[in-house]
C-alpha cells in the first residue's frame, strides 16, 4: 500500500504522538503474585508457534453448559472478580446496576443493601433470590444420602481456550465429614485450594436426610479490585462483606430449597447421591455463578443441570481405573459430559464445552486423588 | 546472593537456562529484565492497566515451561514480546471485554494542565475509542514495527486485511483527534 508523503508524515506524527503516552506502573506485588500462582500449581502454555489466533473454532451451535460442579466453582473466582468490580464506573457495569434497581424494584421483599452488593448477589444467585423471593415449592429430588461418603477428594482442571490457551489450575480438595448442626445429624463440606484466580476456602453444612444446605460460608480473594469478599449463609439470610477497596456489609433474605446448592457443591453432595442406573434421568439445581452482565441469564437464578445417563464406561485418571456411568447434562447433542463411578459415585471426571461468539471454552477436571474415611 | 547481583553475574542465556529448569530466582532475574517490556505491548495492545497486569502475569507465570520451545539462538526479547502479543491477543478474544480504561474528561479544574498533559490525554482517549481491531493493527504495524504480514500471521487474517486495517487505523485516529 502506497502512501504519499504527506501520510508519512502524519504517520510518524502520530507514532510520535503514541509513543509520548507513558504505561501505567506495574504492580508492585506482581512477581510475589506470579510466585504464589506458580507454588500453586496454576500452569499457563504460551503460544509459542506461529499459529495464527483466530479462526479455530469449527462452527457449531452455542451450547448452554449447564456447569458440572467443579467447573461452576472455577468461574465462580471470575465472576466474583467481576462482580467486586461493580463499584468501578465502566459503562457496562453502570447498565448492569441499572438493570439491577429495575429487575428489584418489584420484589416482593424491601432488600436493605447497596445497589452494588445487590448487584454481586443477583451476579451469583439470580433475581428472585437476590431480592428476596421465596423459592418454588417444587418437590424434593429425591437422593440417596447414604450414597454419600465421608473423605477428601481432589480434583485437577484444565481450561482450554480455542483449543490452544490452555491453563491448568491447580488441585481443588473437598473434604467430606459427618457433624451435626443445631442437634440434627449433617454433612460438612470444606473446599480447599485455588481457583482461576485468587485463594480461596469455602465450607457448606447440608442435612444428613439430604442435600438441604443449612449453612455455608465463602471468602474470596480478589484482584481487582483488590481485597476480599466474605460471604455467609445461615438458613434464611445472606452477609456479604467486602474489604479492602471498597468496605461494605450487608444481609439479605435468602432460602434455598432441597437439592439447590451454591457454587461447586453439586460434586461431592448431590451427584454422589443420585440413584443413576442406566436410563435414568433426572434434575438437580444449582447455584451457578453468572456474568452479571449476561442479563438474558437473570430470570434464571437456578441453573437446572438435566441429567442423563447415557452409557457405561471405564475411565482411567489420576486417581485409579473407574466403571462409570457416562452422564450427559443438558440436552442429547449438549457437550458436557461426566463420568460417575458405579461404586463410589464419585465424579471421576467432567468435561464440558461452550463458546461465546466463535471462541470455545473447554473445561476439563479430573478426580486426582480419593480418600475414604473408615467408617 | 541478592537477587539483583545474582541478575547481573548471569548472562541472559544462563538465565533463560536456569529459567527453565525451575529456577525461581532466573525467573524473578527474567521478570525484572523483561516484564516492562511485556508490560507495555499488553497496555498499548488492551488499553487497560487491570488486563495488562494479568496479562504479564500470566506470560511469567508460563515462561518456563514455555522456554523450551524457544531456541536458544534467537533474540530472546523478540521472542518474549511475540509470545506477549500472543497472549494479548488470545485474551482479548477470550474475554471478549471492551476496555474500561476510564479516561477523565478535561474539566474546569484540568485548566491548569500542560498542553503536553492534554495532548496525551487525547491520545489515550482516541487510542480507546479505537475499535479494537483497527487498535491492535496500528499498535503492532506503527509502535511495534512488525510487517503486514506478521500481523496477519499472529492475528490470523491476511496480509491485505492487516494493511487496510493498519491504514484505517491511521485515518480513524487523525480524525479523533483532529475532532479535538
Amino acid at each position: 500500500m502506497k502512501y504519499s508523503s504527506d501520510e508519512e508524515v502524519g504517520v510518524r506524527a502520530l507514532r510520535d504522538a503514541v509513543a509520548t503516552l507513558e504505561t501505567p506502573p506495574l504492580r508492585d506485588d506482581s512477581f510475589s503474585r506470579i510466585s504464589m500462582r506458580r507454588a500453586r500449581g496454576e500452569c499457563i502454555v504460551l503460544m509459542v508457534a506461529d499459529a495464527p489466533i483466530a479462526g479455530r473454532v469449527g462452527n457449531g451451535g452455542v451450547v448452554a453448559v449447564l456447569l458440572a460442579a467443579v467447573a461452576a466453582l472455577v468461574i465462580a473466582a471470575v465472576v466474583v472478580r467481576r462482580g467486586a468490580g461493580a463499584s468501578a464506573t465502566s459503562m457496562s457495569d453502570g447498565v448492569a446496576l441499572a438493570a439491577v434497581d429495575s429487575a428489584c424494584a418489584n420484589a416482593p421483599t424491601t432488600v436493605r443493601d447497596s445497589s452494588a452488593l445487590r448487584h454481586l448477589m443477583i451476579s451469583a444467585f439470580g433475581v428472585p433470590a437476590a431480592c428476596g423471593a421465596e423459592p418454588g415449592q417444587d418437590a424434593p429430588i429425591a437422593f440417596a444420602a447414604s450414597q454419600i461418603r465421608p473423605g477428601t477428594f481432589s480434583y485437577n482442571s484444565l481450561s482450554i481456550t480455542d483449543g490452544v490457551f490452555t491453563s491448568r489450575h491447580g488441585s481443588s480438595a473437598i473434604t467430606v465429614s459427618r457433624t451435626t448442626w443445631k442437634g440434627a445429624p449433617a454433612f460438612l463440606a470444606v473446599r480447599d485450594g485455588p481457583l482461576s484466580t485468587g485463594v480461596h476456602l469455602d465450607s457448606l453444612v447440608v442435612s444428613a436426610d439430604g442435600p438441604t444446605a443449612l449453612y455455608w460460608a465463602t471468602t474470596y480473594y480478589t484482584q481487582h479490585p483488590r481485597g476480599v469478599i466474605h460471604a455467609e449463609f445461615d438458613s434464611t439470610s445472606i452477609t456479604i462483606a467486602r474489604t479492602g477497596r471498597f468496605n461494605t456489609a450487608a444481609t439479605l433474605p435468602f432460602r434455598m430449597k432441597s437439592g439447590q446448592l451454591p457454587f461447586g457443591f453439586a460434586l461431592p453432595l448431590a451427584i454422589p447421591a443420585l440413584p443413576l442406573s442406566p436410563g435414568w434421568h433426572g434434575t438437580v439445581e444449582i447455584a451457578p455463578p453468572i456474568d452479571p452482565r449476561a442479563f438474558k441469564y437473570f430470570v434464571r437464578p437456578w441453573e437446572t443441570m438435566r441429567l442423563r445417563v447415557v452409557g457405561r464406561e471405564t475411565v482411567r485418571v489420576a486417581a485409579g481405573v473407574f466403571d462409570c456411568w457416562r452422564v450427559q447434562i443438558g440436552d442429547p447433542d449438549g457437550e458436557a459430559t461426566m463420568w460417575v463411578s458405579t461404586s463410589n459415585h464419585l465424579v471421576i471426571r467432567s468435561v464440558s464445552i461452550s463458546r461465546f461468539g466463535d471462541t470455545s471454552f473447554e473445561d476439563q477436571h479430573e478426580l486426582e486423588s480419593a480418600r475414604f474415611d473408615a467408617n | 546472593m541478592p537477587l539483583e547481583e545474582e541478575a547481573t553475574s548471569l548472562d541472559e542465556a544462563a538465565l533463560i537456562a536456569h529459567a527453565a529448569s525451575g529456577s525461581h530466582d532466573a525467573l524473578a532475574a527474567l521478570f525484572e529484565l523483561h516484564s516492562p517490556h511485556v508490560h507495555r505491548i499488553a497496555y498499548r495492545l488492551t488499553m487497560s492497566a487491570d488486563d495488562a497486569d494479568d496479562i504479564v502475569q500470566d506470560v511469567f507465570i508460563g515462561l518456563p515451561e514455555a522456554l523450551s520451545a524457544y531456541s536458544r539462538t534467537g533474540d530472546f526479547s523478540a521472542w518474549l514480546r511475540r509470545v506477549a502479543v500472543r497472549t494479548t491477543l488470545m485474551r482479548m478474544r477470550a474475554t471478549r471485554r471492551r476496555t474500561a480504561t476510564a479516561i477523565r474528561a478535561v474539566g474546569a479544574q484540568d485548566t491548569a494542565m500542560s498542553n503536553f498533559m492534554l495532548d496525551r490525554m487525547a491520545i489515550a482517549t482516541a487510542l480507546v475509542a479505537l475499535p479494537e481491531d483497527l487498535r491492535v493493527a496500528f499498535m503492532l504495524r506503527d509502535i511495534e514495527g512488525y510487517s503486514h504480514a506478521e500481523i496477519a500471521g499472529m492475528v490470523g487474517i491476511r496480509t491485505g486485511t492487516a494493511e487496510v486495517r493498519v491504514h484505517r487505523a491511521r485515518r480513524k485516529l487523525r480524525a479523533l483527534l483532529g475532532e479535538r
